[in-house]
């Protein structure tokens, strides 16, 4: 345990880094030109890594995801998201082969439970799924104007209620939507530059044709079905994936921050007041979507783990919390967690979060017997 | 933020169907907003407001709860110690209206104190009307409790809904007597979550006037 001491001997400076998100932002932008060589310097040689790996005739997935859990250069994030959520096989031979099956198989989806049936043919449980489908398509990712296109409303209507159709263990949950919209962005980015700073409609969108429009919608239906077999268990009926990464970080909580755990305990402070959200939508609504982007970067790279590193994650954005929320009341303390400063965290914050969150994960999980015992001595009267 | 002085704490919330408009009503009355692109709640969202009641403040800890079924197992749990329960639904969405005795039954069926209710058909600024003004009413009076058709777009008739709630919320806690006293308040006006306010969060006696 003595790093974790050093560790959070540290967690201080880290967490006030939190606050100052503003001040950093202003430094970013003022001495704006050296900063600029350096990050290009850093990106090229990140480019070249990637194209290192990617230019093999089988690449090697796991020295892609070891690269891809740092981050992937917008040029090859959709290639390596389809890499490493095994939507396409490492094999360059067989890939446009697989890739031409699963679209065309897509194509016969949206036939069979979307253009061939029109609204009396459908069932009432259907009627009632598109409508809340059709009504968060509209409102995800408020913010931004590539989400309020028609044609791209349309597309993410139709492929979100044929991952329902084709998914009647746990069918349409709100959430997926969330999920979904990294995805839109990226793979659309590989036909059609989309700014990544601003996510508007990109200028030549409209000329974009039909059929690679599909071909996208196709992609990103595929990887949406292999992010979410990683989490499943969050939106089948009562959502037992959630519950359990609840136990997971009370029992994180309770060992890192005694005092936080004690503090949740005296003011009646539930995980589902704040997090129930964090966990399902893997905290995409908490932080900007370029941020949400880079986030499921390091995410997919954990593959099956995805999961378990997404649960030290949001233990360790509690954690952060902890000086903020201390000195607050009950009603105070979930106001801040419900709306939390991150949405103007910039990467280098979120990429710290993610690098602590895997320090805790590889020292737990290495001593999961020792988490267990702590388990069995203190489940009883946990409120939070 | 200082919460200030009040007389009581009380917990409401809010139920009804995906998508009409519970946070946009919420938004509106605690923040004097209207945005067409609230995303959908999922879980729970949390407001507070203090709102007067004639000579009384009474300080809502209100609950903004996700309509979608598959959520009802994470809001039910938020249905204990309620006093206050606005239910809501669309007036151009029939079948939003026609879920609200299921909702007002999710109650009954979790809960054996009687809690002050409202009944809300909101959107009434849109053309396309498909709830009748006297379905709403009938509804609220087989189940015994005020009605009010809102726009939260429109801000019209939100005050409305809290001050009639509010009125039925202060003949109840003053049957019950259970005023929280001001030595609670710390100098600041900060408040300290103490045992008095945590019977004023758990009903022991039922609401025999709402």
């Amino acid at each position: 345990m003595a790093f974790l001491k050093k560790f959070f001997g540290q967690k201080s400076d880290q967490q006030s880094s939190l606050y100052k998100t503003n001040l950093n932002e202003i430094y970013n932008k003022s001495p704006f030109q050296k900063k600029q060589i350096t990050s290009t310097i850093q990106d090229q040689k990140k480019l070249e890594q990637f194209e290192l790996v990617l230019e093999q005739q089988i690449i090697d997935l796991e020295a892609l995801k070891k690269l891809t859990w740092r981050g992937i250069p917008n040029e090859y994030r959709a290639k390596v998201w389809k890499l490493i959520v095994k939507y396409i096989p490492p094999n360059h031979m067989s890939q446009t082969t697989i890739l031409l099956k699963k679209r065309q198989d897509y194509q016969q989806y949206i036939k069979n439970y979307y253009e061939h049936m029109n609204e009396q043919e459908r069932d009432e449980n259907e009627r009632k799924i598109i409508k809340i489908i059709q009504n968060d398509v509209l409102r995800t990712q408020p913010d931004y104007k590539l989400f309020r296109d028609p044609r791209i409303q349309e597309m993410f209507k139709r492929l979100l209620f044929i991952w329902n159709m084709r998914h009647p263990m746990s069918g349409y949950v709100q959430g997926i939507n969330d999920v979904a919209s990294p995805l839109i962005v990226v793979f659309l980015n590989e036909y059609v530059p989309i700014d990544f700073n601003s996510f508007d409609v990109p200028s030549n969108f409209d000329k974009l044709p039909e059929e690679i429009l599909i071909d996208i919608e196709a992609d990103i239906y595929w990887c949406l079905c292999k992010i979410i077999e990683n989490i499943q268990d969050y939106f089948t009926a009562n959502q037992p994936g959630v519950q359990e990464a609840y136990v997971k970080i009370r029992e994180l909580i309770k060992i890192l921050d005694y005092p936080l755990y004690q503090y949740f305990e005296d003011q009646q402070i539930d995980l589902n007041h704040f997090a129930f959200r964090w966990v399902l939508c893997l905290l995409i609504r908490e932080f900007p979507l370029s941020l949400t982007i880079r986030l499921l970067d390091t995410y997919l790279a954990e593959g099956d783990e995805m999961a378990n590193l997404h649960v030290y994650t949001v233990t360790n954005l509690i954690l952060k919390c902890a000086p903020e929320i201390k000195s607050k009341n009950m009603s105070e303390a979930v106001i801040f967690l419900q709306n939390l400063p991150t949405k103007e965290w910039t990467e280098v914050q979120l990429e710290m979060l993610l690098q602590e969150a895997f320090v805790f994960q590889d020292h737990f999980e290495k001593t999961k017997g020792h988490l267990k015992l702590n388990q069995g001595n203190t489940n009883r009267s946990s409120i939070l | 933020m200082s919460l200030g002085y009040y007389d009581w704490l009380v917990k409401v919330i809010v139920l009804g169907d995906s998508g009409v408009g519970k946070t946009n009503i919420l938004t509106q009355f605690c923040d004097s907003k209207f945005s067409q692109n609230y995303t959908a709640t999922i879980g729970v969202d949390f407001k507070i407001k203090i709102l007067n009641v004639q000579d009384k403040k009474i300080k809502l800890q209100i609950w903004d709860t996700a309509g979608q079924e598959r959520f009802r197992n994470i809001t039910q749990t938020y249905y204990k110690g309620a006093y206050g329960i606005i239910f809501v639904y669309s007036l151009i969405d029939r079948n939003s209206f026609n879920n609200v005795e299921g909702w007002i039954k999710s109650i009954l069926e979790s809960t054996t104190d009687e809690v002050c209710s409202i009944l809300v058909g909101n959107k009434l600024d849109s053309q396309d009307r498909r709830v009748q003004t006297a379905e709403g009413e009938k509804l609220a009076q087989k189940y015994n409790m005020p009605f009010i058709e809102t726009s939260a777009l429109e801000n019209k008739n939100i005050q409305d809904i809290f001050d009639r709630l509010g009125q039925n919320l202060k003949i109840r806690l003053e049957n019950e007597g259970q005023k929280v006293s001001n030595n609670i308040h710390t100098q600041s006006g900060q408040f300290k979550l103490n045992q008095e306010v945590n019977q004023t969060e758990q009903p022991t006696s039922s609401c025999n006037s709402c």
